[in-house]
């Protein structure tokens, strides 16, 4: 892959010479996977060769999104092979690697596995004076599906300096490559292979140092040649983009110490395309220059850096292109903390070359880390993020990209290398459909034959040089237990419905298939080495079937640690609801259900119930894997630490889900109430989504000063299902769209044109990218600080046919929150702590979209019934007083906090929907004040009680309490001298109330009836008793019973008309309004005090005897609900909704018997039984039976 | 509807003990041979093999760990301050138990004040209740996996480990509806950061929650409010008796911010003047999502039905 010309180049050549002829050790980057797939590795660019070397890890194109990372082996001992007077670096590298998003598409994307052969020489001579080195490589790549993609990528160039004296030499170089660019690039043209293009570069510049005075100097040429992919026609080619740019520039520096040379550099280009115009007409040549200030630093071998800062220009050939003037700045810090460990960081931004139409170019603003770490002299792992924003000039576009890599290297001869990688690349985009995001997991094979295994002492990490030099004490053990699991429902449902006591058990894929019983085998396994010198390895799983599983391994060493996990959950949480749809029970929906005799009017269709689907088994499977690299503060000197995660959610399953049809869509039929009866439907939608996470943690401790957090993560949310719209729900139901006969309704598009195409919950990708920082700093033991401060930007990637239509494309919001608090000691008599809080957050979507989202019109997808939050903006601030307390052993806290939120609402544009017509209003304010007492009044026993009470003027919902009452308070009596005795016992009360919200008159209608206030009252309580005991030695027993109760009641309203009916005064209403007015005013009115009020009780008693053989163990649980729901209500709901009434007990019996020295026969046996004495039909008994037999190690 | 004979809450209750009759049952079979915390044995060694003797001589396990085989944290003095004192007393004859030290949180930090989850612990909710490193950690050994799950306990060892504590909230994994904690699929700190604090953190409310229910996170162009403010404004994420982890179950959960309109949802016209004459269908009563399948935001329909 050959790079294309940057706008600096002129100034990199100057920074850069020196390292470049300093550098012994050529590089070995991993190859990089492009967008169509092809591997391709990063070379010797010009850009990269006259880069400064500590920014060499990070090459870019220039007019495309390549993602180029490189990563050279700073660790590893290159000798080369000694030529005449030169030094051979050969290197032959294989590659395997699964991409799993070659096209870098948003969405229906493809994956393939990609081969690739990267043979790489490179000759350094080995003369004191001068230097002429020569390099050459290629990336063969081959696509075992998508072989258009195949690509052949090569590089030729060489480089040297002759000098004059020891201060001053001339520099120059040339490098001729063939590259391709990436398929997702924006300048991409989708042909039938990827786009291919030649460069041609060379520099020539001098260097020299008068004094405290350093200048070099230089010029460059690049020229790139595109070439036309097969299936490429004119008048879109790519011989518009053939250009040449050529630069020149200058860096004076001074010496003001020997660590510290500040510096001036300037630079100008002039860039000229090889057409005229482009395809579109656009005339893009340009002429700049940049100039800057900035310092160099190095205060030592192991810390360099430099920023620096200015401004660039450019000017167009082409009139219809704006001058571009913008800030220029850079930054570069290279840090090698500790023998085997380096650490890079750079700011970079510079203008880059498009043909995108109306755009004359791009502003690129990168920055990003890296680190690499030697574990042992033949290991070497690296990890590193960076993240790229492309502003494109004159027109509204901006990318955001995401570069985020992890890797291991082993040696497993000093010249023959196993490698393995991650990288994750991911972009957003302003713009429609330009999102991706993509992983590529790769291994690789290498030789090197230049390569020399280093000393021991050279690259062995501190702990590794312990544990080399350390007599430790270390063991390995472990158990498996292959294992059969017997399962049998014995009652409930059918096979075609889920049952209750699946909602956590899903045990549905057992030799044979059936649902009701059957076997299932599985093993549990762990595996455990430790020493004493903390190193340790743990590989755990533990296994229920395939659909209830976990396996975890843990690397730790005192310096590295990492992590690596798998689970897969299946349940059918939420699919039991589908029990209490409509049909599930006699007279579930039918005019009966009611008390009220026949149905008339718009209500009818609740009168039927019609399921599309006839699968009613749900289920969602819930897959999690992750791993994480972390490099302790030990490996820092424990000067800061960094970890590096992964972390992955696949849901894949199916849910309920409910559609009513607008009535007015429906036409024909046998008269009203057949189309009425069509209207409610459920059907199966599939569940099928992923979220993808990675996450970059950046610790600092200096010497203990501070501590300072950083954290980077994005996180990638992508739903796979095919969208379901309405049209597809009245294939499955038998109405046709647009026409119908034969008395069956039919959906009259005439009537509602848009709605066959409305996608029924939709679940959109999306991209959450959060930054954040936390310092916290200890003045000795008198006082401690702490802060953070929080980014999170969410965004929408993907729109429904509807939203794009009608112009909503842009869903967004952001979330900035701080904190700062503060603990001061005062005198050893008392603590104080103050904290304040602050948050906002910002819905930046589309607002208001015409046709889409206006809150007057009545029409279909154009009104708005409820407020649209703008911001919610939330202060807390507090003060917590902890005066120590030595009598009784007593610990205090009295606190009191003060919680202001803001919200910005829009409720409507004239006739507007007004606050008194709802009960969510924009402010809330509440005080709280709290005590927290721990105390140890004797031996043995300890008290905590904890009071609060929060009373508020204002609350912005209902559910926000007006005043609150709340008491905690536990007890525990332990006599860990006398059978280990623990008893406790607690009880919790809260009470919240809310009479602040109300629908109050509305002034523009004096008829409008008296306000109406919600009153909401709220009290949950909770009580327990615990008892662990150990009675005999190897007997453990422990007791519970715990109670939850929940009471609530409030108001039940009814109102006279639909809000946005409301507010059209055409809408349908045959009676006409009262005297005096034009339409009928909005009422409410009170229905009923409804009252919710459910006790729960639990009972668990467990115990476990080890005997000199025998190991028994018993569990049981009882857990029971009773009461009622929503009991004063005007119609009484019949059971099951009513009432309240289960019980679920759950039995457990487990024995281990030894069989032989380190075997074991280990049986359970389970028996849950849930009886539903409202719901009858929920009931249901399972028995599990476990037989496994345990083998140590 | 026929309704079934419940059995009395006395029968649970005596299940309960018959497990614990169980265990009874197996005292008569002689005492175990579980290798015992090994206190010194100054009865019965004399002091001139004292002398030479090194913790580990006598602490050959701690609450049955094998401390010399995986003594995890190494030195044990870094942590027992007194330990020479404590071999003096011994050797004198008396206890020694006066001397020794055990840890308390400031010792654990002369060691782990740079990592970085323990970099607010000074604010923890866990430091301001007293809590010790050692309540919730073990040392003398490597964390490595516990005991396999005879009785079919799935639980985790962190969460086995916070409900002696939190008895309250563990409670309310056991009702019908909860996160399955108990089951193994996740744990309490999952969700919780037992080394820090509300105040301390820079995720919101809701983060928690939409770190795994990515699907509802949005952005929504129709936002149901006290979803974006709150998911606690409807569910408890611990476990409660009404379905889907509701607090308050369908419809009282509802009807405490929601007026409705009966023209559209019960027996009769929308008549505007028929007010307070018409009857709510308790079809609609009994699960509003029945309709509104989209409570937690919709992309296209401002009542939140798709």
């Amino acid at each position: 892959m050959s790079a294309i010309s940057k706008i600096n180049l002129p100034i990199l050549i100057c920074m850069a010479f020196v390292q470049n002829t300093a550098n012994a050790e050529p590089p070995s980057p991993p190859p990089v996977q492009n967008q169509e797939g092809a591997t391709s590795r990063v070379i010797e660019s010009p850009t990269t060769t006259l880069a400064p070397a500590f920014s060499a890890s990070i090459v870019r194109s220039s007019d495309s999104l390549k993602t180029k990372v490189r990563t050279e082996p700073t660790f590893t001992k290159m000798t080369g092979i000694p030529f005449g007077s030169y030094l051979l670096f050969p290197e032959l590298a294989l590659y395997l690697t699964n991409d799993n998003n070659i096209y870098e598409q948003p969405r229906n994307t493809s994956s393939d596995w990609i081969t690739t052969l990267s043979p790489t020489l490179v000759a350094k001579s080995n003369w004191k004076k001068h230097a002429l080195d020569f390099k050459a490589g290629a990336n063969i790549d081959r696509y075992k599906q998508y072989t258009n993609e195949n690509v052949d990528d090569y590089w030729l160039g060489a480089d040297g300096h002759y000098d004059v004296t020891p201060g001053t030499n001339f520099f120059a170089g040339l490098l001729s490559s063939r590259d391709h660019e990436d398929r997702g690039s924006p300048n991409a043209i989708p042909g039938i292979e990827p786009t291919k293009y030649d460069t041609n570069e060379g520099y020539l510049g001098i260097d020299t140092q008068i004094g405290r005075v350093s200048v070099r100097a230089g010029v460059t040429h690049v020229q790139l040649d595109f070439h036309n992919p097969p299936g490429v026609v004119s008048p879109n080619t790519q011989d518009d983009r053939d250009h040449k740019i050529d630069s020149v520039g200058a860096r004076i520096s001074y010496s003001v110490t020997p660590t510290l040379k500040p510096f001036i550099q300037a630079a100008s280009d002039e860039r000229c395309y090889s057409q005229t115009a482009d395809d579109l007409g656009y005339l893009r040549d340009s002429k700049g220059y940049r100039y800057a200030i900035g310092a160099s630093y190095k205060p030592s071998a192991i810390l360099e850096g430099e920023v620096y800062i200015g401004r660039m220009f450019q000017d167009y050939d082409d009139s219809r292109f704006k001058d571009m003037n913008r800030k220029y700045f850079g930054g570069e810090l290279h840090w090698k903390p500790l023998v085997g460990t380096s650490i890079s960081a750079f700011l970079d931004r510079s203008l880059e070359e498009t043909t995108l139409t109306g755009a004359s170019g791009y502003v690129d603003t990168m920055a990003g880390a890296s680190i690499e770490r030697s574990l042992s002299r033949d290991m070497l792992v690296n990890g590193g993020i960076y993240q790229v924003q492309s502003s494109y000039q004159g027109i509204k576009r901006t990318d955001y990209v995401t570069n985020a890599t992890v890797g291991v290297k082993y040696y497993v001869s000093p010249v023959v290398y196993l490698g393995a990688d991650y990288r994750l690349l991911n972009r957003i985009s302003s713009v429609q459909d330009a999102y991706y995001m993509r992983n590529q997991v790769m291994v690789s094979l290498g030789y090197t034959p230049g390569r020399k295994r280093p000393a021991l002492e050279e690259s062995m990490s501190p702990w590794e040089k312990a544990m080399a030099a350390a007599d430790h004490n270390a063991e390995l053990h472990g158990n498996i237990i292959p294992k059969l699991i017997y399962f049998d429902y014995a009652q409930g449902v059918d096979q075609s419905s889920t049952n209750f006591l699946e909602r956590y058990n899903y045990l549905d894929q057992s030799f044979g298939n059936n649902r009701r019983h059957g076997v299932i085998a599985d093993v549990d396994l762990s595996l455990v080495y430790a020493s004493d010198e903390r190193d340790l390895m743990v590989l755990e799983r533990e296994g229920y079937g395939e659909n209830n599983q976990r396996t975890r391994l843990r690397i730790n060493s005192e310096s590295v640690g990492f992590n690596a996990y798998s689970s897969i959950f299946q349940s059918a949480t939420g699919g039991i609801d589908f029990r209490f749809n409509p049909n599930a029970v006699v007279g579930g929906t039918d005019q009966n259900y009611s008390a009220v005799a026949g149905n008339v009017g718009e209500s009818q269709h609740i009168s039927q119930f019609n399921y599309d689907s006839i699968d009613t088994l749900y289920t969602v499977n819930r897959s999690e894997t992750g791993a994480s690299l972390m490099f302790k503060p030990v490996a820092f000197d424990k000067h800061g630490s960094v970890e590096v995660r992964y972390d992955s959610i696949v849901r894949a399953g199916n849910k309920m889900t409910n559609y009513v049809f607008p009535a007015v869509a429906l036409s024909g039929g046998s008269g009203s109430t057949a189309r009425e009866l069509a209207q409610w439907r459920g059907y199966s939608q599939l569940i099928d989504e992923q979220s993808k996470r990675f996450t970059f943690n950046f610790a600092l401790t200096p010497k203990e000063l501070f501590r300072l957090n950083y954290e980077f993560s994005i996180d990638a949310f992508q739903n796979f299902t095919a969208p379901v719209s309405i049209a597809t729900v009245s294939q499955w139901s038998g109405i046709q769209i647009g026409s119908g006969g034969g008395g069956v309704p039919f959906f009259n598009t005439s009537e509602a044109a848009g709605q066959p195409n409305v996608t029924l919950n939709f679940v959109a990708d999306s991209t959450l990218i959060t930054n954040s920082l936390n310092f916290s700093k200890q003045f000795s033991d008198t006082a401690v600080l702490s802060a953070g401060l929080s980014m999170a930007r969410l965004k929408q990637d993907s729109y429904t046919s509807v939203q794009q239509i009608s112009g909503y494309d842009d869903g967004k919001t952001g979330t900035d929150s701080g904190y700062l608090t503060g603990k001061f000691n005062l005198a050893d008599i008392t603590s104080i702590e103050a904290f304040a809080r602050y948050s906002k957050r910002n819905n930046g979507s589309s607002y208001p979209v015409a046709g889409f989202y206006d809150p007057v019109s009545d029409t279909s997808y154009e009104r708005m019934v409820t407020p649209r939050i703008n911001s919610i903006e939330t202060r807390t601030v507090g003060l917590e007083v902890h005066p120590y307390q030595k009598i009784l052993k007593t610990s205090l806290t009295a606190g009191l906090v003060h919680e202001d939120k803001d919200r910005n609402l829009t409720y409507g544009i004239d006739p507007v929907l007004v606050p008194e017509l709802m009960l969510y209003r924009d402010r809330s304010s509440a005080d709280e004040i709290y005590l927290k007492l721990i105390s140890r009044p004797a031996k043995h026993w300890m008290i905590r009680l904890t009071p609060s009470y929060i009373d508020s003027n204002k609350t912005g919902m209902v559910t926000e309490p007006e005043h609150a009452g709340q008491i905690k308070s536990l007890v525990t009596y332990s006599r860990p001298d006398w059978k280990e005795l623990v008893a406790s016992a607690y009880y919790n009360y809260k009470n919240k109330k809310n009479s602040l919200h109300g629908y109050s008159s509305y002034d523009q209608y004096a008829g409008f009836s008296e306000p109406q206030t919600q009153k909401v009252n709220s009290t949950s309580r909770s009580a327990g008793l615990n008892l662990n005991l150990v009675p005999r030695e190897a007997v453990k027993i422990n007791l519970g019973y715990a109670w939850n109760q929940m009471d609530l009641d409030a108001y039940y309203f009814t109102t006279n008309r639909v809000r946005f009916h409301y507010l059209n005064p055409t809408s349908a209403t045959s009676a006409p309004p009262p005297p005096g007015y034009t339409i009928w005013p909005l009422d409410f009115l009170v229905l009923g005090n409804p009252d919710f009020k459910v006790d729960n009780h639990s009972v668990t008693a467990g115990a476990e005897w080890e005997g000199d053989k025998l190991i028994l163990s018993g569990n049981y649980v009882l857990n029971m609900s009773e009461g009622h729901n929503a009991d004063g209500l005007t119609v009484q709901l019949p059971e099951p909704d009513g009432r309240v009434d289960n019980q679920l007990h759950s039995l457990s019996i487990g024995l281990e018997y030894p069989t032989q020295r380190d075997i074991s026969l280990q049986a359970g046996y389970t028996f849950d039984y849930y009886r539903d004495y409202a719901y009858p039909a929920m009931s249901g008994k399972l028995h599990t039976i476990m037989m496994g037999l345990n083998f140590r190690m | 509807m026929k309704i079934m004979q419940k059995p009395h809450l006395l029968n649970s209750i005596i299940i309960s003990f018959i497990l614990l009759i169980f265990c009874e049952m197996g005292f008569a079979q002689g005492e175990a041979t579980v290798q015992k915390d090994t206190n010194p044995p100054k009865n019965i060694i004399a002091k001139k093999q004292l002398l030479d003797l090194t913790c580990l001589d006598c602490h050959q396990s701690v609450k049955g760990i094998n401390t010399r085989a995986a003594n995890y944290h190494g030195d044990c003095e870094t942590c027992h301050t007194g330990a020479e004192e404590h071999r003096d007393e011994l050797l004198k004859g008396q206890s020694g138990n006066g001397s020794i030290a055990f840890p308390q949180v400031k010792e654990c930090m002369n060691c782990h004040k740079v990592d970085k989850i323990l970099a607010n612990w000074e604010f923890s909710e866990h430091s301001k209740g007293q809590a010790i490193c050692t309540e919730c950690h073990t040392l003398h050994a490597a964390p490595v996996p516990g005991k396999s799950h005879l009785a079919g306990n799935k639980i985790d060892n962190k969460s086995a480990n916070c409900s002696k504590c939190h008895q309250d909230v563990a409670s309310r994994f056991n009702m019908s509806s909860h996160h399955p904690v108990n089951e193994g699929a996740m744990s309490c700190a999952s969700c919780h950061d037992p080394h820090g604090s509300p105040r301390i953190t820079l995720k919101g409310k809701n983060d928690q929650c939409l770190g795994c229910h990515q699907a509802i996170r949005g952005p929504m162009v129709f936002e149901h409010a006290p979803v974006v403010e709150d998911c606690m404004s409807c569910h408890d994420p611990h476990g409660a008796s009404s379905r889907r982890l509701l607090s308050v179950s369908q419809p009282m959960v509802c009807l405490q911010c929601h007026s409705i309109v009966q023209g559209k949802h019960g027996y009769g016209s929308s008549e505007p003047s028929a007010v307070g004459t018409r009857t709510i269908s308790g079809a609609v009563l009994r699960n509003c999502t029945n309709c509104h399948s989209a409570i937690h935001g919709s992309h296209q329909d401002p009542v939140l039905r798709y």
